[in-house]
């Protein structure tokens, strides 16, 4: 398996009277060809940060202070607009969480589905047509004649949802990053759409960025994962490897929190306190504060992140 | 959609006759007598009586009222007392001179607001946009006449360019002499237009379609121009179309400096030589005028938003 | 940061943002206005206007009526600043002095439409119903008239003078007023705390004096300021047309309209009246758009 995608000691962040605040710290890892690795963490910790920051699409104020995002010969935090759009839809998709706000309302679907088949080939308006309706069956759109004449606040969250997909595979990408998919909508049409996905996924050899709160949607797409907590990389393996045995006290909190068929567990833990503010992080580690195992050094020295195999790495004094 | 456009399009009627009844009664009911005076407080009472008669002025006030709606509708707005002209044809010799002003304010209103709106926008918080907001700022706060009357004396006295008064024969003619007039009022237009379009863009360039359409790889320029541009103008035409009413009233200013033949000129007029038929009936004609344009106004609204249109 | 889920604004309903003892007592926040130089600077402005009309009587170097046909039409000079007209009077003294009409009008006239409009909008939207439409139907119909030619109208049948000035021009002041009250009382009609207090046996006057009053004496400082810059220009537009207040009487829009007869002769008897007039509605359109901003942000989502 080569290595698609590669992100390498990333800091991404703002600036307040002059001072710099970082949001995202050091985050490196790869993307193999045909892998779905899954991002998960607690909303704030950066997960969608760093889907922004792959795609370039940070707003104005946040920016890239450091590091690289490599794909194939290209270093795409450096690349300019133009050359971006030339891989963005293409090469590198994305789909986003809100499917209600994620489209035009003022155009129709097929409208924006041609959109990028037009900016990327040279089609003629036939094969478009062609092409569009292809592209909706396969995400499992019934009618899809009729769903290209429609607006989107005619379709229901799901089909949104199903065509925000449909545009994002419409050039069989290379790499393909879905932000909390299935967060917005029903449990019935998550699974659908989750389903879909995997499905696509085999199908076009897509190499997939599944950012998720969720560790069921990790434990049912995913071959990798990575913990994410305030900005920082905290565990990643294999998702065998830490299903089976969580290193950070937090990737265990977390799966604890978790409910799980047949579990025994009449209660689910929850992890104590929040999140720390970007702008009072502790100066160790920055779960201490909320970690039951924490000792003095955790508050004194921020832990670095451990490799412990090939695909494993872990950032915390006391590995459980 | 073709529900939505009839229930709009009835729903006016209630508005129609509340201003038509408005009016009536405003005329009637307010102290002073109209007969009294229209002819002047030395008027002899036969006088009075007579031009009472003949306005129908002796009889109870509902059946006046009656009578004046079923003439409304009829399309019957009596006679000028000094001219003996009937009134309706007053007005459809007037409404064309005030109709062109109007179109061609709201196009240079157009031309200059919508493009510089846009810029704004994308040079938001540059030297650029703060300047255009100052000249923005004090063109909506000139008074349009003393616009007009600026533009009069440079234009039209001092470097005589255009005319300073009629409107003209012929097409270009008829534009030519349009020029000052439409300017003055479509400046004023244009300066709140700006403001409006920049504002409108801003808060659909933060939307998250915006950034489906980005993550799809489209240029700039059609992220701005195509996605952006269609959702931010559908609030500008609701704009476009509440100036409205503060043109018609700018037009009789403006037409009165420019002395151009319009409605505003003839009710003016009307006003002043306190010939009650012509003021009533073009007062009509005005609102009327209104109410069809903010029922067009709403229709295109609703053909541009598709979510409307589909319901 | 970018975050995904909205915050949890759920608590902070159950406050009424008005009498929310933990903020400050007034619903503007003054500390974010402060900041708005645009909105200090033409604050200034207008406290300078509204401190030439109080004191126009000590200050002005000229009677403002007083005729002095050797010296008319000068230009500007050491003793008349901004040069006489037709009469030999002082421009500056009757500029002075039209500061006073103008204000005075502006102030009376978006005070009475406010006041009338707030009413009438608290009613419809407190009773809604067959009321709430008949009442809003009826702004709509006032709102289609063409305020100027409405004035003009009624103008002529009544006497023109400064009451009659007032109330016309404070009629095409109520629609506006009406809605912005009728959507706040909507809103805030149905939240937590009105509902809590009905429960509680409050009367439908005490719900509205307690509950829905102060929230929106907010929206009308701003929207009276904001109308008051229209109002000046009506005014003056009025006066222009020469069914304003009549002359001899110093009004910018008299001044205007004896500049215009003489508007190639010596522009600036125009000119200089339409300078402060644009200034004063400068001033007011930018504290109207500062006192916007600058609107409780717990007030800012209520209106929507």
């Amino acid at each position: 398996m080569g290595v698609l995608l590669e992100v390498k000691n990333i800091s991404v962040g703002t600036r307040r009277n002059g001072e710099f605040i970082g949001i995202l710290e050091n985050v490196s890892f790869k993307l193999n060809k045909g892998e779905t690795v899954g991002i998960v963490g607690e909303s704030g910790c950066g997960k969608s940060m760093t889907a922004l920051t792959i795609m370039g699409l940070l707003s104005k104020n946040i920016f890239v202070e450091s590091g690289t995002v490599n794909y194939e010969d290209k270093e795409l935090t450096k690349l300019p607009t133009t050359e971006l759009n030339r891989l963005r839809g293409k090469e590198i998709s994305m789909i986003f969480q809100e499917p209600m706000t994620s489209l035009n309302p003022s155009f129709t679907i097929g409208n924006q589905l041609a959109e990028v088949y037009k900016h990327h080939g040279n089609f003629s308006a036939k094969e478009i047509r062609q092409k569009s309706l292809e592209i909706l069956s396969k995400v499992k759109i019934s009618d899809p004649e009729d769903k290209l004449k429609a607006y989107p606040h005619q379709l229901s969250g799901g089909m949104r949802q199903r065509v925000m997909i449909a545009m994002a595979l419409a050039c069989s990408p290379k790499i393909m990053i879905a932000d909390e998919p299935t967060t917005a909508l029903d449990v019935t049409v998550q699974a659908q759409i989750l389903d879909l996905i995997n499905e696509l996924q085999a199908g076009f050899n897509t190499s997939v960025l599944f950012i998720t709160h969720d560790l069921g949607v990790v434990a049912e797409t995913c071959h990798r994962m990575i913990v994410m907590y305030a900005g920082q990389i905290i565990e990643e393996g294999t998702v065998a490897e830490i299903f089976d045995h969580p290193s950070h006290p937090y990737t265990s909190g977390l799966m604890l929190s978790a409910p799980r068929l047949g579990s025994a567990i009449k209660r689910l833990k929850t992890i104590k306190g929040v999140v720390p503010d970007i702008d009072n992080m502790p100066t160790g580690c920055r779960f201490a504060p909320r970690c039951p195992y924490a000792t003095d050094i955790c508050f004194e020295k921020a832990p670095f992140l451990e490799k412990m195999s090939e695909t494993r790495g872990v950032r915390c004094w006391h590995k459980l | 959609m073709i529900k939505y456009f009839i229930r709009r399009t009835l729903l006016t009627i209630p508005t129609m006759f509340l201003c038509i009844t408005i009016i009536f009664f405003c005329l009637r009911v307010v102290p002073g007598d109209p007969a009294l005076i229209m002819l002047g407080e030395n008027a002899t009472p036969e006088a009075v009586e007579g031009l009472h008669k003949a306005m129908g002025l002796d009889k109870p006030i509902w059946e006046q009222y009656l009578t004046f709606l079923n003439d409304t509708l009829q399309g019957d707005f009596g006679k000028s007392i000094y001219s003996e002209k009937s009134v309706s044809k007053q007005l459809i010799e007037a409404f064309p001179h005030t109709f062109n002003l109007a179109l061609m304010s709201i196009f240079i209103a157009c031309i200059i607001g919508i493009p510089l709106g846009i810029v704004s926008a994308r040079k938001h918080n540059t030297l650029f946009d703060d300047g255009l907001r100052v000249v923005s700022l004090i063109v909506l706060a000139a008074p349009a006449f003393l616009v007009g009357i600026f533009l009069l004396i440079v234009f039209s006295v001092q470097i005589p360019l255009f005319p300073s008064m009629g409107v003209g024969n012929g097409f270009f003619e008829k534009i030519y002499y349009l020029i000052l007039p439409s300017i003055t009022i479509g400046t004023g237009i244009a300066a709140a237009l700006i403001r409006f379009m920049s504002s409108s863009m801003i808060e659909e360039i933060n939307k998250d379609y915006i950034r489906t359409v980005r993550a799809k790889g489209i240029p700039e320029k059609l992220v701005f121009y195509k996605h952006a541009l269609r959702n931010s103008l559908i609030p500008v035409v609701t704009v476009i179309g509440l100036n409205m009413t503060g043109l018609l009233s700018g037009a009789v200013i403006i037409e009165m400096i420019f002395s151009r033949p319009g409605l505003g000129s003839l009710a003016l007029d009307a006003i002043f030589a306190r010939d009650f038929p012509v003021v009533q009936g073009s007062l009509i004609l005005f609102m009327l005028i209104v109410i069809i344009v903010n029922l067009l106004v709403d229709l295109s609204y609703s053909l541009l938003n598709p979510r409307i249109r589909q319901s | 940061m970018q975050t995904n889920e909205t915050p949890n604004l759920s608590t902070m309903k159950e406050i009424n943002p008005a009498t929310n003892k933990t903020s400050s007592n007034s619903f503007i926040d003054w500390k974010a206005f402060r900041k708005n130089r645009l909105g200090l600077v033409s604050l200034f402005v207008i406290i300078f206007f509204v401190l030439l009309a109080l004191t126009a009587k000590w200050i002005v170097p000229y009677d403002p009526l007083t005729q002095n046909l050797l010296e008319k039409f000068q230009g500007i000079s050491k003793e008349h600043w901004l040069g006489t007209d037709l009469n030999g009077r002082d421009i500056l003294s009757r500029i002075i002095y039209g500061t006073r009409i103008s204000l005075l009008i502006a102030l009376c006239t978006v005070m009475l439409g406010a006041t009338v409009g707030f009413a009438i909008g608290i009613i419809a939207g407190y009773k809604g119903g067959l009321l709430d439409d008949i009442l809003m139907r009826m702004m709509d119909a006032i709102m289609t008239f063409p305020l100027l030619l409405f004035a003009l109208m009624l103008l002529m049948v009544l006497d023109s003078g400064m009451t009659a000035l007032v109330i016309v021009i404070s009629v095409g002041m109520i629609p506006g007023s009406a809605r912005i009250a009728r959507g706040t009382t909507l809103d805030i009609k149905d939240r937590e705390f009105v509902k809590a207090a009905k429960s509680m046996g409050s009367s439908h006057l005490r719900i509205v004096l307690t509950h829905i009053l102060p929230n929106i004496i907010t929206s009308l400082l701003v929207v009276a300021t904001m109308n008051m810059s229209l109002v000046i220009m009506t005014e003056a537009g009025l006066s222009f047309l020469g069914v304003g207040i009549s002359p001899p009487t110093p009004t910018w829009g008299n001044m205007i309209r004896d500049g215009f007869t003489f508007i190639t002769l010596k522009p600036s008897l125009a000119l200089y009246p339409g300078i402060a007039l644009t200034i004063l509605v400068i001033a007011l359109n930018l504290l109207g758009d500062a006192l916007r901003d600058a609107v409780d942000p717990h007030l800012k989502g209520q209106k929507k």
